[in-house]
């Protein structure tokens, strides 16, 4: 997953953060993409 | 699902092939000069569970528990759902980790903690203390 779940307590809500840091709301369920681990080395 | 880990960290970026670079693992000291200040704290999760959850929906649950252990604000949900990712190995427990940032306010000094949960499950709890900065 190449973005932050964001659990904002200040303003209360649940955000999505890319990796430039834009933010936006998250209003519905979110599918997790990957099963990420076990994470691959593929260095020869 | 439940939450294996909650690594508190000072900054995270996703790399190449499902892997994380951490900087400053377990940061869990935070000095302010003055209050009341936000403290955010990054960190990663790993969630797993059983192969016949994965077509199920999940609940993740954060909330932040201050100096007297009560919670000092709502908890936040989010419900979310898991498709296969390329490096799942057959017979092994299916997990994801997941780069979640917790942000809020301290009124003052003192311990904290963030709790993460899935599922309703025990949560994993990320003891954190935060100090005045003379």
């Amino acid at each position: 997953m190449t973005e932050t779940l964001v659990f904002d307590f200040v303003h209360g809500e649940v955000l999505v953060a890319d990796a430039d840091g834009q933010r936006r709301v998250v209003t519905d369920d979110l599918v997790l993409t990957g099963l990420e681990a076990p994470g691959a080395d593929s260095s020869s | 699902m439940r939450v294996v880990y909650a690594i508190p960290c000072r900054a995270t970026e996703a790399a190449a092939n499902g892997t994380f670079v951490a900087l400053g693992i377990e940061t869990n000291m935070f000095r302010r000069r003055s209050f009341p200040e936000t403290i955010r704290v990054p960190m990663l999760a790993k969630l797993a569970g059983q192969p016949g959850e994965l077509a199920a929906q999940h609940v993740l649950t954060m909330s932040v528990l201050g100096p007297d252990l009560t919670p000092i604000v709502p908890e936040l949900t989010l419900g979310f759902a898991l498709a296969a990712g390329p490096n799942e190995v057959e017979g092994w427990e299916p997990v994801v980790v997941v780069p979640i940032t917790a942000e809020f306010v301290a009124d003052g000094p003192g311990s904290f903690s963030v709790e993460v949960a899935a599922d309703g499950n025990p949560p994993y709890s990320v003891p954190l203390r935060v100090e005045q900065l003379s």
